[in-house]
């Protein structure tokens, strides 16, 4: 409803002007160039985390996934300012990676990345560890008496059959990090994701402004998705005999 | 196929969890098919998948076709796993699901449709399992299993979670199957009558341990103690003491009665087990010839299956199958006292 009062206010001049707005649309994009890095880095960081959980019994499991699911329900003010303790100017990684390498993750766009994937990454390891429980290890087993090693068991049987789940879960980690806010400005601030840029639209320029460039965000995130959802459709029937 | 052993296991030792197998030796042959029959939490699956190399042993060894696998990962040992409903990739067809094996090993496309062909499979090669009867899953399973050239293959109660009628179907396919290809293979199974139907040899195992290990009748006419004898299915087990041992045979009292039993050499007075199973108790004519031959009181009949249960009061109670026919005129003799008897042979003596 409020989505559908958002898009009705709008014209398409007014989209266009805020199209036409150099800052705006680098900020779009910036965006989703972060939510892309950050989707593949919840996958690379996610996948292995999320079949350890599926597989394995050990002590301090729960304590695990209770860290891991943790950003879920903490208010993203607090992990922005959580963040900058380790990853800020003296934070406990982010001073040494800065003195070695010269990286810095405030005002940078690995800032940005840093707290999308913070927030981000809890959604892959839930939607791949349910993904990976509904394969029967007997399947795993079955192919390493084939012949098959671990990692050809995992890329081979593994992966195609939780596949479905771990694109689900790639896609909320992407959604998430594309709608983050709140650990982004703390973080980083700059450069301007498009959360950002469309909080100093409003505060700058009022409703107006803001509300043109949150209709054209949202209108290339929602083709976005669309598109996304159609390729992983079609290889699912390409699958089928 | 060489002339070693197909396998070896050498005083296997291992614990996980409260499942522990204690000091499990045995070979089995090319070709031959034992059965480890046993209770759930037997150890069972833990038998088979150290074999298969899924846990490594505490102490002990496996050879495998002549080479030492003790430590060797599952992809290096060239055995054939069957688990419950087979674990077909549901992502593959059939011909893949086939030639999944046979890509490390240098197959060729030639080759995986030499096997289609071998197990009749070629009609289905694009076929996904899930549209596969179970017999034809069986078969895609055991030509994946032999795609690799495994050369030993361990089933894992594969039928477990099939209904009776498919599951007597798929076995007695799966008997011909092993015939034909003389693969050796270790079954494992709580179900006796698989046990009797597929072995060559039974091997009976509880908490871990290895209590009987011989041909499939020896195991069910010569139990190595009490346990095996009623995990086998044994329904005269008779509390009895012997009164006299001569020429291999022992005199054994039962009550009152006194009959003839083959078993080892006991002293006098040593309480003993008898073992006779109800098949070999005879009724009627047949037991005046039977060795043993007692007066009994028909105390019930009960159909069992094309079967029927006689329980009999001989002072002691006695079980018997029989005929339907057989069983009807019994039926009308209830109450009435009748000659029983079994042949010394086929009564097995255990200490107690």
């Amino acid at each position: 409803m409020p989505l559908f009062q958002l898009y009705a206010m709008q014209t398409p001049a007014s989209i266009a002007r805020a199209a036409s707005d150099g800052s705006v649309a680098h900020s779009i994009a910036l965006s989703i160039e972060a939510a892309t890095i950050t989707a593949a880095l919840a996958g690379l960081l996610g996948i292995p985390v999320a079949y350890l959980l599926a597989r394995n019994e050990f002590a301090g499991k729960g304590l695990i996934e209770a860290i891991i699911d943790l950003p879920l329900a903490v208010p993203h003010t607090v992990v922005g300012i959580a963040l900058l303790f380790v990853f800020g100017r003296t934070g406990v990684v982010g001073a040494p990676v800065a003195a070695l390498t010269g990286l810095h993750f405030w005002g940078s766009a690995g800032g940005v990345v840093v707290a999308m994937l913070y927030v981000g990454l809890p959604y892959t390891v839930g939607a791949a560890r349910e993904a990976f429980r509904t394969v029967d290890p007997r399947l795993e087993r079955v192919s390493r008496t084939l012949g098959a090693g671990p990692w050809g068991a995992f890329l081979r049987v593994t992966i195609p059959l939780a596949w479905r789940g771990i694109a689900s879960g790639l896609t909320m980690s992407g959604a998430r990090a594309l709608s983050e806010f709140g650990a982004v400005i703390i973080l980083a601030y700059y450069p301007l994701t498009a959360p950002v840029k469309i909080y100093d639209l409003f505060l700058e320029g009022g409703l107006r402004d803001s509300a043109a460039a949150s209709v054209l965000f949202l209108s290339i995130v929602l083709a976005l998705f669309i598109a996304l959802r159609r390729l992983t459709a079609a290889q699912r029937l390409t699958r089928r005999p | 196929m060489t002339n070693a052993a197909a396998l070896r296991v050498e005083g296997l030792r291992l614990r996980i969890g409260s499942f522990e197998l204690q000091d499990i030796s045995f070979d089995l042959q090319q070709g031959e098919t034992l059965v480890i029959l046993g209770p759930n939490g037997a150890g069972k699956s833990m038998l088979l998948e150290t074999i298969a190399g899924f846990h490594r042993p505490a102490r002990g060894r496996i050879e495998i076709d002549g080479r030492e696998m003790t430590d060797a990962a599952p992809e290096h040992r060239r055995v054939g796993l069957m688990v419950q409903d087979f674990a077909l990739f549901p992502h593959l067809s059939v011909k893949d699901n086939v030639a999944f094996g046979m890509r490390r090993r240098g197959g060729s496309r030639g080759r995986v449709d030499e096997i289609l062909g071998r197990f009749g499979l070629e009609p289905l090669a694009h076929r996904k399992p899930q549209t596969l009867s179970g017999g034809e899953r069986q078969r895609v399973a055991l030509a994946r299993a032999l795609a690799v050239e495994s050369t030993l293959l361990l089933f894992d109660e594969p039928f477990s979670a099939l209904d009776p009628t498919q599951r007597e179907e798929l076995r007695e396919e799966l008997r011909d199957l092993l015939r034909a290809l003389r693969v050796a293979s270790i079954y494992v199974t709580h179900d006796r009558l698989e046990a009797q139907l597929l072995a060559d040899r039974v091997g009976v195992l509880r908490e871990g341990r290895l209590l009987q290990i011989a041909p499939v009748d020896a195991v069910f006419r010569t139990p190595a103690d009490a346990f095996v004898a009623r995990f086998v299915g044994v329904e005269n087990l008779l509390d009895g003491r012997v009164v006299a041992a001569e020429n291999g045979r022992l005199r054994i009292a039962l009550g009152a009665a006194h009959v003839e039993a083959r078993g080892q050499s006991l002293p006098a007075g040593s309480d003993v087990l008898l073992c006779v199973r109800a098949e070999d108790v005879l009724v009627g004519a047949e037991a005046r010839q039977a060795g043993n031959s007692l007066a009994g009181r028909v105390a019930r009949v009960r159909e069992h299956g094309p079967l029927a249960i006689v329980e009999l009061d001989c002072g002691f109670p006695l079980t018997a199958y029989v005929g339907k026919r057989q069983a009807a005129a019994l039926g009308e003799t209830s109450g009435g006292v009748i000659q029983v008897g079994f042949h010394p042979e086929a009564a097995h003596t255990l200490p107690r």
